[in-house]
């Protein structure tokens, strides 16, 4: 090795903190101040360290945390996929009902553990399901299999605590849990204002201000579609159904990420639970199982999952999910084509 | 050079494994630069580069349980950004935007330093490098690896991440200067 060569490399680690033979650098240092083309070497390196590593643009952590959010929120879903495929997980613990308060304040929501239904279900099948949260952007995710909603009421190291003073009417539905979801039964879902929203299993209580509009279904009774009261949710991505019954489900926006950015589920209309989406009206049915020529694929939403477009439209506009999505997608198991739009 | 480990990253590991999302985000925030340079080296296309940003983080967030805390958390971090990286090439869902060298070229002067090199030609010279040496560097530069870290990240002898850490920078050195030395 030339004392050029030996040089510089000592003089490269040093610029990294792993150079600790004081002797050597000194030694090194020396011949730079006397050698041009170790000098130079030493100048342009130091040039170099100066230049700022490449920033992300304006806006882009905001998109990637969100982005990032959004998708640990689905991967909630990914234990019962995991129980199907046969690997081990933890068995669910069987919780004791919420009891009814009677004392609520007006539409303040009385959060019921998603997980506790979901789980009791699971605890029956033998399944070994975390539990799926909602779909709303509402809820930050914790570690999938946790199933607890953080943000609002607890930390997942601690769910049992939500059942004390969080209560709600033990007579209200159950969402059904991913594992009973089939190509035969869709999960419990209503359409407003062309959006599909999902059961989440909790309750609110509204007394005050006026409904935004109606749903037609016959929810989970097995009867005739009726039209329910709806009311605007905590959250944008949340509306208030009411029931014949006198109670106020919470129904949460079903939604995809693409680009950090969500996207709903639009539809025809559904009439009762266990319907699956279908395609809005103004979008075409493709005649062809690759959605060809009416869609054509662009590359894949932040889950991985192929997105199709109408020819010559951006699918920052809507864009379509073909069926047999995998366990735990926000499309699993419907049969048919589905249509997303950005969340308004 | 940037250090990325921080003192308090066990910590915020341990409480957002425990499921404190505002301990996560706080990793996110804090670590998503060199996460976000490596990839745009490797790819040299921005919206790449956030895609893979996003998906390292949901990779280490579903991983956030398995983390043990033996090795550092930035050289776990630059492990799975080194990987989902590889994995996007591997699938095809995106490549390598080509290099330019005529990004990499730079005014005349006596003294380089003097001048200012700016992000954008240094960030051209980097992507030129052959992967293996550009891994080294990033390991090393971005993500503030030791030499004896980034060899357990990458695989190598520590040896061999030091003369590969060396052998990319005497390549930038030789791609940047412009005053009519050695350009061997």
């Amino acid at each position: 090795m030339t004392e050029c060569a030996r040089a510089q490399k000592i003089i490269s680690a040093a610029s990294d903190g792993e150079l600790h033979d004081s002797a050597a650098l000194d030694a090194a240092k020396t011949h730079c101040r006397s050698c041009p083309e170790c000098a130079a070497f030493v100048r342009t390196l130091a040039a170099i360290h100066r230049a700022p590593a490449p920033q992300m643009p304006a806006g882009a952590l905001e998109r990637v945390v969100d982005g990032v959010r959004v998708a640990c929120e689905t991967a909630a879903h990914e234990p019962v996929a995991a129980a199907a495929a046969g690997r081990t997980q933890p068995l669910p613990v069987a919780v004791p009902a919420p009891v009814h308060t009677a004392d609520a304040a007006p539409f303040d929501r009385r959060r019921v553990p998603v997980w506790a239904p979901w789980a009791a279900a699971a605890a029956v099948l033998l399944i070994a399901a975390g539990v799926a949260t909602t779909q709303g952007v509402r809820y930050l995710l914790t570690p999938s299999g946790d199933g607890a909603v953080l943000g609002e009421a607890g930390t997942a190291d601690s769910p049992r605590e939500y059942g004390e003073d969080q209560a709600a009417p033990e007579t209200a539905p159950t969402p059904p849990a991913d594992d009973a979801v089939t190509a035969e039964q869709g999960p419990a879902y209503v359409v407003f204002d062309q959006r599909v929203f999902t059961l989440t299993g909790e309750t609110a209580r509204p007394d005050a201000g006026s409904p935004v509009g109606s749903v037609t279904s016959a929810l989970d009774s097995g009867e005739a579609a009726l039209p329910h009261q709806v009311y605007p949710g905590a959250d944008a991505d949340t509306i208030i159904v009411t029931t014949d019954d006198d109670q106020a489900l919470v129904f949460a926006s079903v939604v995809r990420p693409l680009r950090g950015t969500l996207y709903a589920l639009r539809s025809g209309s559904i009439s009762a639970f266990g319907q699956w989406p279908s395609l809005p009206s103004d979008i075409p049915e493709p005649a062809s199982p690759d959605g060809s020529p009416t869609f054509i694929e662009v590359g894949t939403d932040d889950l991985g999952v192929a997105i199709f477009v109408r020819p010559g439209t951006d699918p920052a506009a809507g864009f379509a999910v073909a069926p047999g999505t995998a366990p735990g997608d926000p499309a699993a198991g419907n049969t048919g084509w589905t249509w997303w739009e950005p969340l308004r | 050079m940037t250090r990325t480990q921080r003192p308090d990253d066990p910590a915020l590991v341990a409480a957002a494994a425990r499921g404190d999302t505002g301990a996560f985000e706080t990793l996110v925030r804090e670590h998503s630069g060199p996460v976000y340079a490596h990839a745009l080296r490797f790819f040299g296309d921005p919206q790449s580069a956030e895609d893979v940003v996003q998906e390292v983080f949901i990779k280490v967030y579903r991983s956030l349980n398995t983390f043990d805390g033996a090795a550092a958390f930035s050289t776990w971090l630059y492990r799975v950004t080194r990987n989902v990286c590889l994995d996007v090439l591997r699938s095809g869902r995106r490549r390598p935007v080509p290099v330019d060298l005529v990004d990499i070229s730079v005014s005349a002067s006596d003294d380089p330093a003097a001048e200012a090199i700016t992000t954008a030609t240094v960030e051209a010279a980097m992507r030129a490098l052959p992967q293996e040496d550009r891994d080294a560097l990033s390991a090393v530069g971005l993500f503030g690896l030791s030499y004896a870290e980034a060899g357990e990240a990458l695989g190598v002898p520590e040896g061999t991440v030091k003369s590969r850490v060396f052998r990319a920078r005497k390549a930038l050195v030789t791609a940047l200067r412009t005053d009519g030395g050695d350009r061997r």
